[in-house]
């Protein structure tokens, strides 16, 4: 799906990826962990165009990413991002539906955009906020209503940048459950990066523990995150305990 | 679903019409009051109307109305425009310095001819030169933000330059005519004017307004429109290269009118929502209505003429006022 090899990049003089080799699978969730400044951003905004690699090369569906125009890629990968700047007060239908922009024939969204739009709504179970300023709902709502958006585009690959971040306990699990729902039911291949261990645990097919621009390991959750690992990448010890056949991370 | 397409779409059509009937209402009542009145049962039905009649009404008002209706029009457009292309609802459609620049260019055709075709084509290249500027400056960095500071500092230098046109100006002659030409008037216009501008204008604005559904777009900001398939950059300078024209044609015939640009797209945005394909359209009648009325008051409502621009400023401001002030409560 996509293969990413010996990709570099960098800001000014500071180098941000420095060689990255990752193979993503059809229908996976893979879950980019790791400290701040560890470079899964910048992978991630690689991976929708907003920046170029400055070394190595990226194809996705194999095709080189650099070979796709911006609306092309888009109809392949969609992307929420973790900071939104909410200027104007649009409707949720408005933001969902901006969502149709790599698909239109025009320039503006048809009737068949609009039932997609309406479609997705009523699959996130937020058909009700439709008509509501989305400046005016809350953060959980707000995720789901970023990633109806992403879901309206249509693609197959889809880059979600720390979604539970900012949300509550509640709002979290809701977010968690709905992507492993949309991998299911929607065939959808995911690439997110997480803070917390223990959500990478619960909802990653693979992870990919990274570390200032390089991966430490790569594998399935409950082999990447052990003790030894997230010593060497975050500085700190941490226990692993396994209740009814579940791994579970606290810092000591 | 389908019923909440059709209210959305009634509210628009509705929102559409009240502001036609009331430019029509407008203009006939315009076109009739002024220092030399005629009846308005007589310009309805095109009768009785005396050889002066026909002069004031085609040769002195008509222009005017038009030229109010179109840059009315044309500034609350390109004010929704800026807003929506650089995610900030306080920009107005001078934000890339043409104001400045077109001021400069007129005080310096006020200076050396009073040929008013010279006064206009100058205040229309120095517009041009300013926003091009402006655009040169900025390129160095893509940003929506580096393109309102360098319409900043650009404005900034025309400002300075027309300060010191104004100084060495003759003070008796000069300095009041480049002084006028910079609160704006519609009282110059012509009918020739308005027969050359006219049919460009409203391309324009219908041109611009295609594209009120892809503002939403880059209203997200440069990186969210990216990963929406667009490309921010080449749209913004589709949408810089129309607005500018738009903007600057207006200024050097009509000088600066501030206001209009700000307060109408949020008047539109408050009764109709944030959709800017909707806003971009509304903000044509309601725009035009909104400079037909501060311009029929600028010649009727005080003994002498009140330039447009003050009038809109005095206005303006308070109503912005109360606008804000209803929307946060």
């Amino acid at each position: 799906m996509i293969k990413i090899s010996n990709l570099q990049f960098g800001y000014f003089d500071t180098e941000v990826l420095k060689g990255l080799n990752i193979e993503v699978k059809e229908d996976e969730i893979l879950v980019l962990l790791g400290p701040n400044g560890s470079g899964k951003t910048t992978l991630l905004k690689i991976l929708s165009k907003i920046l170029k690699p400055k070394f190595g090369e990226v194809s996705i569906l194999g095709k080189d990413i650099n070979k796709y125009s911006i609306s092309e890629l888009a109809r392949i990968v969609a992307s929420v991002p973790q900071i939104h700047k909410q200027t104007f007060p649009y409707t949720v239908l408005d933001i969902v539906l901006s969502g149709r922009n790599p698909q239109l024939e025009t320039l503006k969204p048809s009737k068949k955009d609009l039932e997609v739009a309406l479609k997705v709504l009523e699959e996130l179970s937020i058909l009700h906020l439709k008509d509501r300023p989305y400046t005016n709902i809350s953060g959980g709502e707000l995720r789901l209503v970023l990633i109806a958006r992403a879901l309206a585009q249509e693609a197959k690959i889809l880059l979600l940048d720390e979604p539970t971040a900012f949300l509550d306990f509640k709002n979290s699990n809701l977010i968690l459950n709905k992507i492993i729902e949309l991998r299911d039911k929607r065939h959808i291949t995911f690439i997110i990066t997480l803070h917390d261990p223990n959500e990478a645990l619960r909802i990653g097919d693979r992870v990919a523990l990274l570390k200032k621009g390089e991966i430490v390991d790569i594998g399935k959750p409950f082999e990447v995150i052990n003790e030894k690992n997230l010593r060497k990448v975050y500085n700190i010890d941490v226990e692993r305990v396994e209740i009814d056949g579940k791994v579970f991370i606290y810092a000591k | 679903m389908g019923k909440f397409s059709s209210t959305q779409n009634r509210k628009f059509y509705l929102l559409l019409i009240v502001p036609v009937i009331f430019n029509i209402v407008l203009i006939l009542v315009s076109m009739s009051v002024g220092r030399y009145k005629v009846d308005i049962k007589n310009i309805l039905f095109l009768k009785n109307l005396t050889s002066i009649d026909r002069a004031v009404l085609i040769d002195v008002r008509l222009p005017r109305i038009m030229a109010a209706i179109l840059f009315g029009a044309t500034l609350s457009q390109t004010g929704a425009v800026y807003q929506g292309m650089f995610n900030n609802p306080l920009v107005s459609s001078y934000i890339l310095g043409v104001s400045s620049g077109a001021g400069f260019g007129a005080a310096v055709g006020i200076l050396f001819s009073s040929n008013i075709l010279l006064i206009e084509g100058l205040a229309f290249i120095f517009g041009i030169i300013a926003v091009i500027l402006t655009l040169t400056i900025s390129r160095a960095k893509s940003e929506s933000i580096s393109l309102v500071l360098s319409g900043f500092v650009v404005g900034s230098l025309f400002q300075s330059f027309l300060s010191f046109l104004k100084y060495v100006a003759d003070p008796y002659t000069k300095l009041p005519s480049i002084v006028f030409w910079l609160m704006g008037s519609l009282s110059q216009i012509t009918l020739k004017d308005i027969v050359i501008i006219a049919p460009i204008l409203v391309l324009l604005l219908v041109v611009v307004a295609l594209f009120g559904w892809k503002l939403n777009i880059l209203s997200f900001g440069d990186e969210e429109a990216v990963s929406l398939g667009e490309n921010p950059r080449l749209l913004k300078r589709v949408l810089i290269f129309l607005t500018t024209l738009q903007s600057v044609i207006v200024v050097s015939f009509a000088g600066v009118i501030g206001w209009v640009g700000l307060i109408i797209p949020h008047t539109v945005r408050f009764l109709v929502g944030y959709d800017n394909s909707k806003v971009l359209v509304l903000s044509i009648f309601f725009g035009s209505g909104f400079l037909l009325l501060i311009d029929t008051l600028s010649r009727t409502a005080f003994p002498v003429e009140i330039p447009i621009g003050i009038l809109t400023g005095i206005i303006g401001a308070p109503f912005f006022f109360v606008l804000i002030r209803r929307r946060h409560n």
